[in-house]
């Protein structure tokens, strides 16, 4: 993979005490790894072990934009539309970013043989934090694009501007949303639950794609395209208002109170926790990562005396031996 | 020979939570010494080697590595060392190729001298057909020679080599041995740790046991012999280890699985 746009950046990879030629090769080799990694977009799918499945998750994602841009067509009072879009965008990232990046953010292991090299350790979490964001904003974008490109079409560059802007910010408050969600798994769970739970997000995931390709065909004809838009105090509470809000504010020149109070939501608290992550959060962070690695021995004797119990209750219908156990572990 | 050590462990404590599980080590290894660490499992063999690479922080103690305290957070000193990890699981989906350059380059060489080094070595190992394969398709045996030359590969002064002879087939083990003891003859370290006695006992000039963080012998085998009075690594092992309940453990073993 090429990434010629970095260069301009190892100036300041230079002036943070980071290697820069090095982290350029271990970020080559992990995006190398990501390429042939099966996202789990695709985890049905036959093709696990070839090449380029990476490429072939980004085709999904830009179908799922294609269907985002679909929205912007419509005509739908403008903050409802991007309400809609934005929100479907933050959860389709945030879901990507739990169930395959969980493989990126929680990358200790890796620590055992880069860093018994001569290599520093900001070097290492450098490469770590670029191949995040490069697969991260890689995905935004894909998802993204197709909106943007039909939106920079309808409403003009301004639109594309504003647009360009909420999806950096959106990006800041989704990479925090997981982590904060990963750190609190952490403290509570071990390594094996939040594996678990990571798999019921791979699970949700799949499950959403599916049911939402049903609809794709059904939703045109349902929605009714006379719903005016009124404005109710809990839209503060969600944050992908505070996205859409910029867009009435600016491109419709509608300068309501509110409008203006959820772009100013949407501007300061994605910058504030992005200042609290890297301030803070992320030291607990990662010291809280090496559970993951550890095996808890705890003891579960809950779980052995309900599974006897499960068998005692199950086996009055299942007599067989073979086909109770089978039961059990479905 | 040097006398000046190549590393030097003193009094070195490390605690993970509130287990202590290193209660003091203290260690010279002088250049040309074969050395190995043996002890039961959790006794803090891989713990002691990994507080060396600098990969586990927040111990007690000094360590000082070629002349150079490594608690002074320069990473240069592991230029010079060639560490084998347990497994390369991460890396599997990587090409023998792709994984061997990266790490040679990462150790300043360049991309046409390590990939027609890895070539060699490879081919002299007897997988040169699987370079250009992905390591998950590898057998256990392909992946210890694999580690092997990824530990090498930048000609390091000290070696320190996690079960390097596990998996290998009966030849194999014989190049391996040959390559440790050669190395040796040349003025490298060797410090690796084994859980097969009979090897240890082969190939190793000096036989460090530790027991629940402590050392409990240090010398040569026959040193270990005379001390001990038991004929084998074996027996000494255990002895040392204060471990004599086999037989009971092993008959326990057995009633419990007849009874069902």
């Amino acid at each position: 993979m090429d990434f010629e746009g970095l260069r301009f950046f190892g100036f300041f990879y230079q002036v943070m005490g980071i290697d820069y030629g090095v982290m350029r090769k271990i970020l080559q080799i992990k995006l190398l790894m990501d390429q042939r990694r099966a996202p789990s977009v695709l985890i049905n799918s036959k093709h696990k072990d070839e090449e380029n499945t990476f490429y072939k998750s980004l085709i999904t994602y830009g179908l799922m934009g294609a269907f985002f841009a679909i929205i912007m067509l419509l005509p739908l009072p403008m903050f409802l539309k991007m309400n809609l879009i934005i929100g479907m965008l933050i959860f389709m990232i945030t879901m990507t970013m739990v169930s395959d990046f969980s493989a990126l953010l929680l990358d200790t292991r890796d620590k055992e043989i880069l860093l018994a090299k001569p290599i520093k350790p900001q070097t290492v979490n450098a490469a770590k934090i670029t191949r995040i964001l490069i697969n991260f904003l890689t995905i935004t974008f894909v998802m993204a694009g197709p909106s943007l490109i039909v939106g920079l079409f309808k409403y003009g560059p301004l639109f594309l501007g504003i647009y360009f802007l909420d999806l950096l910010l959106i990006s800041g408050l989704i990479l925090f949303l997981t982590s904060l969600l990963y750190f609190l798994m952490l403290l509570f769970f071990d390594g094996d639950k939040l594996k678990d739970i990571i798999n019921y997000m791979q699970i949700i995931l799949s499950f959403v794609m599916m049911i939402g390709y049903q609809f794709t065909g059904h939703i045109m004809s349902y929605i009714d395209y006379n719903i005016g838009f009124v404005f109710k105090w809990w839209m503060y509470l969600l944050p992908s208002a505070w996205f859409a809000a910029p867009f009435s504010l600016i491109l419709e020149n509608r300068a309501e109170n509110h409008f203006l109070y959820l772009s100013l939501i949407g501007v300061i608290v994605p910058m504030l926790l992005l200042i609290i992550y890297f301030g803070a959060v992320i030291k607990y962070f990662e010291k809280n990562l090496y559970k993951l690695d550890k095996v808890t021995a705890k003891k579960r004797r809950t779980v052995e005396k309900r599974a006897i119990l499960y068998q005692k209750l199950i086996s009055p219908f299942i007599p067989n031996n073979l086909e109770n156990v089978f039961c059990r572990f479905t | 020979m040097n006398t000046e050590p190549v590393v030097t462990i003193k009094d070195l404590k490390m605690r993970f939570g509130s287990k202590e599980v290193l209660k003091g080590i203290n260690l010279e290894i002088y250049s040309g010494q074969i050395i190995g660490y043996i002890g039961p499992n959790g006794a803090g063999k891989s713990t002691t080697v990994k507080i060396l690479m600098g990969l586990v922080d927040r111990y007690n103690g000094q360590i000082r590595i070629l002349g150079e305290d490594i608690s002074n957070g320069k990473v240069e000193y592991k230029r010079k060392i060639g560490y084998m990890p347990e497994t390369v699981e991460i890396f599997e989906n990587l090409t023998a190729y792709e994984y061997l350059t990266f790490i040679g380059e990462v150790y300043g060489m360049s991309l046409e001298q390590v990939n027609n080094k890895a070539k060699k070595l490879m081919a002299l190992l007897g997988i040169e057909d699987v370079y250009h394969s992905r390591i998950s398709s590898y057998s256990k045996g392909m992946k210890q020679k694999l580690l092997i030359i990824s530990s090498l590969i930048h000609n390091p002064e000290i070696l320190f080599l996690d079960e390097p002879l596990s998996g290998l087939d009966a030849n194999s083990v014989m190049i391996v041995k040959e390559i440790l003891a050669e190395l040796a003859r040349l003025g490298k370290t060797i410090f690796y740790s084994s859980h097969i006695m009979d090897v240890v006992e082969k190939i190793s000039n000096r036989i460090i046991l530790i027991n629940e963080g402590q050392i409990v012998a240090d010398g040569s085998f026959d040193e270990l012999k005379e001390k001990s009075r038991k004929g084998s690594l074996e027996q000494i092992f255990n002895q040392l280890t204060g471990f004599n309940r086999h037989k009971e453990i092993a008959c326990e073993f057995i009633n419990e699985l007849q009874g069902v």
